[in-house]
């Protein structure tokens, strides 16, 4: 297994560990209330856990080309003139992520200054941090792409 | 900005992924204001901090569970069993199972792979004729978005809610709001599909002990209608709520009780439905970006006085409305048309008089139709892909679907009771 498949391995491994522990944790915290209990920082923790889902998902969208976009004219224009129309998208999602990497950076390190915690003890920073990282790789991704183009893998 | 703004169209024609673009837009549009473009990730960091957001990923789930167990065959088996004795009851077997497939999944393209791969067969086994099962199929794709907990009605209300409108727009006003309008739609092409049936073949008649077979062979999936719409339609609790016991539950039923999706499947689906998850929440952060940048600008307020200065009559503001949602709907395939969509029109709409729950539900009507709105909508292709006739034929094969639904959606349109009348502000 080459060093790639086995990132993608590990992607696909902790996007379906969290979806499937959201479940069962969304699903504990109703139970709790219905009998009066309910873990405080549980609902912080869900809705941090949708943003990461968001993020991951948004990433493996990103390997596989399957943001939503108008597709049409698109296979029409790959037929007409090549790789170049798509090398072009490609170069403006580059660019579109490394600005959104950047910028979220900024807010994570204004966040790791201000401290505030988020839930339980993971502190605010560390929650937001998920969005330099995966719009850096996502850059990376739609970079790599030009030269490799993105493609679906087959259902096992 | 000319400039801008023609690069940026040029690129979404070329398949830019609809998040870059919006986010593009928020990113120049904050400079142009002289913000920091940190505050750009402020807002997409509010994925995080809204409860109702929580319901996407588990309802997704829930939907990508059921669709992969043999729930949808148990749900064909079912309405056959139950509707199978009347004229056209075939069709309008295909037609509530479709819809109720779109509802939980979200995805309507979905809807015509899988649920055509086996509806369209059994309707020209059936007798029907080939032309009008092709159209019916393609046009089931465009039900069902308006009934809870699809996502487009989330989204919408995600998105309303940032606008702070008068009257507000709460998620359970949504959920009741699209119930008739969704059965309309489904009526009208049920009485199309009994006046167009085959009138030579003996139908299947009715047998209790088939339909009690089939009532019991979908028992753990009866429960379902209940947790999902007893739980939200009461408004007793939160969506996020509703969706965790949804979620729960078919995760027990297909995983632990019926074990129809294996373990070491699960990867893989929750995979897909998460990157159909995050797919469309970084396009809904781009899109609070956006919005926030527009309110800032006061672009919808300008675009108000814009259009009153030009459009004095609210039923020709209406029919500009249809027409424009409309061919949105077919360019830009529902939820980009949502996200960026209802910030610049809900405001005129509520200038104009009309309320924003029942705009929310004329809009989402019309963006299901755009689907297979000739030339371009998605659906049209999905169904020439699929079922392998030229486009042209699924064009003119959905054409009396796509009228139907269209009158169907200027009722919706133009009669604001129909969608308010199980509110208490209707």
């Amino acid at each position: 297994m080459s060093l790639r498949q086995r990132l993608h391995r590990i992607e696909d491994l902790v996007l379906a560990v969290m979806g499937i522990g959201l479940l069962l944790l969304a699903g504990l915290q109703v139970c709790l209330r219905a009998f009066g209990g309910g873990v405080e920082w549980f609902d912080p923790l869900l809705r941090t856990m949708t943003l990461w889902l968001a993020m991951l998902g948004a990433l493996v969208a990103t390997r596989e080309g399957r943001h939503l976009h108008i597709d049409l004219l698109a296979r029409r224009l790959a037929e007409r003139f090549g790789a170049w129309p798509g090398r072009l998208v490609l170069l403006f999602s580059t660019a579109v992520c490394v600005v959104l990497a950047q910028a979220s950076y900024e807010l994570v390190k204004l966040e790791y200054e201000g401290g505030a915690a988020a839930f339980a003890a993971v502190p605010n920073w560390l929650a937001m941090a998920i969005l330099p990282l995966a719009f850096a790789w996502m850059a990376l991704r739609f970079a790599l792409q030009m030269i490799w183009p993105a493609t679906a893998e087959p259902h096992a | 900005m000319l400039w801008i703004a023609l690069a940026l169209v040029l690129l979404a024609a070329l398949g830019a992924p609809f998040f870059a673009l919006i986010a593009a837009i928020a990113l120049l549009g904050f400079h142009a204001q002289g913000y920091e473009p940190a505050l750009v990730a402020v807002e997409i960091y509010r994925l995080a901090e809204m409860p109702v957001l929580v319901a996407i990923p588990l309802f997704t789930l829930a939907g990508y569970l059921l669709s992969e167990s043999q729930a949808p065959r148990r749900l064909v088996r079912l309405t056959e069993a139950w509707f199978g004795w009347m004229p056209g009851g075939l069709a309008i077997v295909a037609l509530v199972a479709s819809a109720l497939f779109t509802a939980l999944t979200g995805a309507s393209g979905v809807t015509i792979v899988a649920l055509g791969a086996v509806l369209f067969p059994a309707l020209l086994h059936g007798r029907y004729r080939e032309n009008f099962s092709l159209g019916l199929i393609t046009a089931s794709g465009s039900l069902g978005m308006l009934f809870a907990p699809a996502l487009p009605l989330i989204i919408y209300g995600v998105v309303a809610q940032q606008l702070n409108t008068t009257p507000g727009v709460r998620m359970e006003e949504l959920f009741l709001a699209g119930i008739l309008p969704g059965l309309l739609m489904l009526l009208v092409l049920a009485v199309y599909s009994i006046w167009q049936a085959p009138r030579d073949v003996e139908r299947a008649s009715f047998r209790w002990s088939e339909a009690l077979a089939a009532l019991k062979e979908a028992r753990w999936e009866l429960p379902l209608p209940i947790l999902v719409l007893g739980g939200i339609y009461s408004g007793r609790i939160a969506p996020s709520e509703a969706a965790a016991v949804t979620a729960l539950y078919v995760f027990l039923v297909t995983v632990v009780i019926r074990r129809e999706v294996a373990f070491s499947r699960l990867p893989q689906v929750v995979r897909e439905a998460m990157m159909l998850v995050g797919g469309l929440l970084v396009i809904l952060g781009a899109a609070f970006a956006l919005t926030n940048y527009l309110i800032d600008a006061e672009i919808p307020t300008r675009l108000f006085e814009w259009v009153q200065a030009h459009v004095h009559s609210r039923a020709v503001f209406m029919l500009a409305l249809v027409v424009f949602l409309l061919l949105f709907g077919m360019l830009l395939e529902g939820y980009p048309a949502i996200v960026v969509l209802t910030p610049l029109i809900l405001p005129i709409a509520i200038g104009y008089g009309m309320d924003p729950v029942h705009f929310g539900i004329l809009f989402i009507a019309l963006l299901q139709i755009g689907l297979f709105m000739a030339p371009l909508g998605m659906n049209l292709f999905i169904a020439s892909y699929r079922f392998r006739k030229p486009v042209t034929v699924v064009i003119r094969d959905s054409l009396p679907f796509f009228v139907l639904l269209l009158l169907t959606a200027l009722v919706i349109t133009f009669v604001p009771q129909l969608s308010l009348a199980l509110l208490d502000r209707g």
